[in-house]
């Protein structure tokens, strides 16, 4: 890999300059070969890009997840493992623009859902019970007001979800049913 | 977030050597990377084989075929999820992320708490819009008991020409809905020194009450604090500084006026004010002062770190004018002395309580002090407390009926308060007790002689036998007022005095002392420290000259003397 390639990664860079001239590889032991390729052809792509400043991340507009370049948009299209696979190596050899093309397409596959949904998604485990999840809601719901599209389908969820609790005590799973079905 | 440890600091990695610099070496033009031959989700270990190997093996054929079915969970550090949440819409993120798991939930609140402006940008966002710059609330200054959930508020917006929040600002009013569980609300502005805590206070006032009547905030009864921060001190001042200003006074005052407002239309019965509120408010004219507020009937004073005319004449009498049926002042300590001065018998006995409401290490360590004074100046004004008017904490102490002098302190055996829990002195051993606080007051003009010093040292004795394995002693030394001037020879003789207790007595190894000195009290020197430097000097020359161990290690006995310094120009 061409020096000017590694050293988009910070990990990496900081690495050569400890360890010097060398040949041996440099292992690399949370990264496998085929997540590793991704990230190669990724710097490679962006080998002449500005490299980040530390105070982006206090800048709003670089928040946005709606700005990901075709390229990148394509380059990204993988599967969830190997997305959260490329997450993680971008972590773990701190290569922040490619961590942050990682997140935002997270957050755009995350962007109105509902908690199921995203459970789903995720295969995560509801580990709230019914009593927590709606304290939870009410804490939170200060900032449901007014309530967007995606919201609106959210409270009906829940809406639905609480009848369903208060008809039986086992709502919870009739949810989780409907949601899933839905 | 930073990036996990590089290999090369990793006493595992294989190709990694020492860091070396080499500012001469060559450049290089390509470098190998290895990557992982190992999947990271599995682990691989090798055993001999077992008997029953075969029924393993269609375990996890079984559980393979499971896993295609139904896809992987994909755990994502915590780490990973918070940069995921900074590009969803804050509003989301609490709405609907903060639900889908423990793990998510705990993302987000370590989220909030690192960065302070998540939520405000939560709260904007929805009212402003995004993109639109300006100020924020967040969720710091209590009302959340106060409120009812779901109950809305009208704060104001930023005025620039004002440099401050202030409600009817055209296009940047913020309607909220107060969550349950808000502890605070602030307001703050751009600048991150100026923090504003006192206009959302006064804005969510002067909204309900005057500007948006159809808004109903109903206060539930229970305390409300109203508080102004430096910031807004910053304005009184240059509004009394400058009279041209009349706009900017005129902002102050319909601040206050608002404050006043929610006073009378609350339906609280307690008001907590701080310092700088009872300043704001005490500038005001009488005539701005309007009604007085007949529900309220406790009020908390906060503390007065510096007292000036306003303050003093306020809680000295306006208190009563503004709360008739006031019947429980909680003080900070420090706000007692001055205000103790001043108020009239006749008010001080329709209180039914005082309560010192401070609870800190310091504040500890001031009240008992405190009470000494609260009990004498309303015994020289002909009030009788009853036994528990005078409280502080969770501690009550026994009342002597005596003058204070040693004497009876020694007698009543009650000048004892520990950290860990309020402990009164009742002769039983507290062998956990490692800090003890004693107040003494005293007469620092009169010679203290040969039987004030065996009292002392008796009772300072039976401290000792109670709290055997105390360490640390603060004494708290209290001047009387009515004792007027004070030289500083009087002084070190006291702190000499002082040390000689301790050196005879205590088994503490360390030892502080303060001094408290009412208002009224003119201290010798021109140095603020003289006086405390003096007593210091004489504590030291008490422990040395009596324990001959001292001098053999000086260092093992730490003596700071403090003072607690109250208006001494008067």
């Amino acid at each position: 890999v061409d020096k000017e390639v590694a050293d988009r990664s910070v990990l990496l860079k900081n690495m050569l300059e400890d360890v010097g001239e060398s040949d041996k590889p440099i292992p690399l032991p949370n990264v496998t070969g085929k997540v590793l390729k991704k990230v190669i052809t990724y710097c490679e792509h962006h080998r002449n890009d500005p490299l980040p400043q530390p105070d982006d991340d206090l800048d709003d507009t670089k928040r946005r997840s709606d700005d990901i370049d075709d390229w990148d948009a394509d380059f990204i299209k993988v599967d969830n493992d190997q997305l959260f696979e490329l997450i993680l190596a971008a972590n773990y050899m701190d290569i922040k623009p490619l961590l942050d093309l990682g997140c935002k397409t997270v957050a755009n596959m995350i962007k109105g859902k509902t908690p199921e949904q995203i459970r789903e998604m995720f295969n995560i485990e509801n580990d709230f019970t019914p009593e927590e999840e709606e304290q939870i809601r009410k804490e939170n719901e200060y900032v449901s007001l007014p309530l967007d599209d995606s919201m609106m389908l959210g409270g009906i969820a829940c809406l639905l979800y609480y009848s369903l609790c208060i008809a039986n005590q086992s709502g919870c799973q009739h949810y989780h049913r409907w949601a899933s079905e839905s | 977030m930073g990036p996990q440890e590089p290999a090369c600091r990793n006493p595992e990695a294989q190709s990694c050597s020492s860091p070396k610099a080499h500012p001469e070496r060559p450049m290089l033009s390509s470098v190998s990377l290895l990557a992982s031959k190992i999947p990271r989700s599995l682990s691989v270990r090798t055993r001999p084989s077992f008997p029953g190997d075969h029924v393993l093996g269609e375990l996890l054929r079984q559980f393979s075929s499971r896993r295609r079915r139904r896809p992987a969970s994909v755990p994502i550090p915590l780490e990973i999820l918070r940069v995921i949440f900074l590009h969803l819409s804050p509003k989301f993120v609490l709405t609907v992320c903060s639900r889908v798991s423990r793990a998510w939930q705990s993302a987000i609140q370590g989220l909030a708490w690192q960065d302070r402006t998540f939520y405000a940008r939560a709260h904007l966002r929805f009212s402003l819009g995004e993109g639109r710059q300006g100020t924020f609330c967040a969720p710091e200054l209590l009302f959340g008991d106060q409120f009812e959930a779901g109950e809305s508020v009208q704060l104001g917006g930023y005025d620039p020409e004002i440099s401050a929040w202030r409600p009817g600002v055209a296009g940047l009013s913020v309607k909220i809905n107060v969550p349950p569980n808000w502890t605070r609300i602030c307001g703050r502005t751009e600048d991150e020194d100026a923090q504003v805590w006192s206009d959302v206070g006064y804005l969510i006032a002067s909204h309900t009450e005057v500007r948006h009547p159809q808004i109903k905030l109903r206060l539930l009864p229970g305390t409300v604090k109203i508080r102004t921060g430096p910031w807004a001190l910053k304005q009184l001042a240059a509004a009394h500084r400058s009279s041209v200003d009349e706009k900017r006074a005129a902002w102050i005052t319909e601040h206050a006026c608002s404050m006043l407002s929610v006073l009378r239309g609350g339906r609280f019965r307690r008001v907590d004010l701080d310092g700088d509120s009872i300043l704001l408010w005490a500038s005001l004219p009488p005539s701005y002062r309007g009604e007085a507020a007949h529900h309220v009937q406790e009020v908390v004073l906060g503390e007065l770190g510096t007292l000036q005319a306003p303050n003093s004449d306020f809680i000295g009498t306006s208190l009563f004018e503004m709360f008739p049926n006031l019947r429980a002042v909680w003080f900070r300590t420090t706000t007692a002395s001055s205000w103790l001065e001043r108020i009239p018998a006749l008010l001080l006995s329709r209180l039914e309580s005082l309560v010192d409401a401070t609870w800190t290490e310091d504040g500890v360590e001031r009240q008992y002090g405190t009470m000494v004074h609260w009990r004498k100046a309303m015994q020289l004004r002909g009030v009788v407390p009853s036994p528990s008017m005078l409280e502080y904490g969770p501690i009550v102490i026994p009342w002597h009926d005596g003058p204070i002098s040693l004497l009876s302190l020694a007698d009543r055996k009650a000048i004892v308060l520990s950290q860990f829990g309020g402990t009164t002195l009742r002769g039983a051993v507290h062998s956990s007790v490692r800090v003890l606080v004693c107040a003494i007051a005293m007469d620092p003009r009169r010679e203290i002689d040969v039987q004030d010093v065996k009292v002392l040292a008796g009772l300072l004795g039976l401290v000792g036998a109670s709290f055997p394995n105390v360490e640390t002693v603060h004494l708290n030394l209290l001047c009387q007022t009515e004792y007027g001037r004070v030289e500083p020879s009087g002084l070190a003789s006291l702190g000499e005095t002082v040390g000689r207790w301790v050196s005879a007595t205590l088994p503490a190894r360390r030892m502080s002392a303060s001094v408290l000195w009412p208002a009224a009290m003119v201290v010798g020197g021109s140095s603020s420290q003289g006086p405390l430097e003096t007593l210091a000097s004489g504590v030291r020359r008490g422990l040395l000259s009596l324990k001959g161990k001292v001098l053999a290690e000086p260092d093992s006995y730490s003596i700071a003397v403090r003072g607690t310094l109250v208006n001494k120009s008067q």
